[in-house]
């Protein structure tokens, strides 16, 4: 090599056609590993717009419940926990109880009885905000399905099948209205709650 | 050999840049696709041969029950929109389990039936029920073609009997009644 500094220019020069492979082979790993990272959601989002709103839709946390079996009352937990992301649980089926209709309280303590195509029970009880679930890995119900709820020596079933989905809030919104049933309740009217357990 | 005009003719689109003739070219199917097009005629209507409404009430009670359900066909926006008391309502006042289903809405439910496929029913319906499996109808509720709900149908069965001998033209209303049965 030559020492000198047009050498040495020279030596730079030819360094860079010697390394551009590598060098840009680097950049590509790099690139991808930060796609792998930190961008797989964007593009998943891009993927799946539909899925991407429908999460978006849902909007924030519920200010005071944590991440967790106890959040998001109410709202279609397939939505998230389906296999899509972005939660990292996968459920089956999933929903909220309440106590009565106008749904405002929680029902905690209920249970919800699973019945499948195939006759396979499983029952579920709601937690402290109302929700249960049953995850994916545990059971998965042969459709159409049928529900009941009971609490306090009171039970209600379901007036038609589950068809396909087992997020509740897919169907249950509220208010209820032409194309909703509203949320799943216990008893149509405050005066029939059962008192205690 | 080409005449001379021609060879001129050919000579000059080569020296134009390949991009520029492919722009040409569409260009020119364009206006012969604009000159040949005719406005369809915004009075014309295809008649819709199907069963008779009459007796179709049975038959929507069955839909209703065993594929109406608002995660289902009680969805605005299916093709196959079933409408009434245990799901999709078609009075914004209504809701899903309050009153019975109106007469409207077996109407309606009628009507996504019978124009689904229209030609394929006007078949069906002409030749007297016969081979009723060329409605997509019939074929997904039986499993033969995919369907997301999966194959509710046995071939036979009252559900099927119940739908099959609308489209021949005589409900059997005991299958009807005995579909609803079925959870």
């Amino acid at each position: 090599m030559n020492p000198t500094a047009g050498g040495a220019a020279s030596f730079l020069r030819g360094s860079r056609r010697r390394f551009a492979p590598v060098h840009g082979f680097g950049i590509l790993a790099v690139v991808s590993g930060l796609a792998a990272l930190g961008a797989c959601s964007a593009v998943e989002d891009v993927l799946d717009p539909v899925h991407a709103d429908a999460v978006a839709a849902l909007g924030p946390e519920v200010f005071g419940l944590p991440k967790g079996p106890t959040h998001r009352p109410g709202q279609p937990c397939l939505t998230c926990h389906s296999g899509q992301g972005p939660g990292k649980s996968e459920f089956s089926v999933a929903g909220t109880v309440y106590k009565t209709k106008p749904a405002t309280e929680w029902l905690e303590g209920a249970t919800v009885s699973l019945t499948d195509a195939a006759g396979t029970i499983r029952q579920l009880t709601t937690n402290q905000t109302g929700n249960c679930l049953i995850k994916k890995s545990e059971w998965t119900p042969v459709y159409p399905m049928r529900v009941k709820v009971s609490f306090g020596g009171v039970s209600i079933d379901m007036l038609t099948h589950v068809g396909r989905a087992g997020a509740c809030a897919d169907c249950h919104t509220d208010p209820a209205r032409a194309a909703s049933a509203g949320h799943v309740y216990l008893v149509a009217d405050p005066a029939n709650f059962p008192v205690g357990p | 050999m080409t005449s001379a005009p021609v060879h001129v003719w050919r000579a000059g689109l080569r020296c134009l840049p390949g991009g520029v003739r492919l722009l040409l070219g569409m260009g020119a199917l364009v206006a012969v696709g604009f000159a040949c097009a005719a406005s369809p005629d915004s009075n014309a209507r295809v008649p819709i041969v199907a069963p008779d409404l009459g007796s179709f009430q049975p038959v929507s009670a069955f839909l209703e029950h065993r594929c109406g359900s608002l995660d289902c066909h009680g969805q605005v926006g299916r093709n196959l929109r079933v409408l009434g008391h245990e799901g999709l309502r078609l009075d914004p006042n209504d809701v899903p389990g309050g009153s019975p289903t109106t007469a409207a809405e077996i109407e309606a439910n009628y009507g996504s039936v019978a124009s689904l496929e229209p030609e394929v029913m006007a078949a069906v319906v002409g030749d007297g029920g016969a081979h009723p499996e060329r409605l997509t109808l019939v074929r997904k509720g039986r499993g033969t073609e995919h369907h997301k709900g999966g194959a509710l149908v046995v071939v036979g069965d009252v559900q099927d009997r119940c739908l099959t001998s609308w489209l021949a033209g005589t409900t059997d209303g005991a299958a009807c009644a005995a579909a609803l049965d079925t959870p």
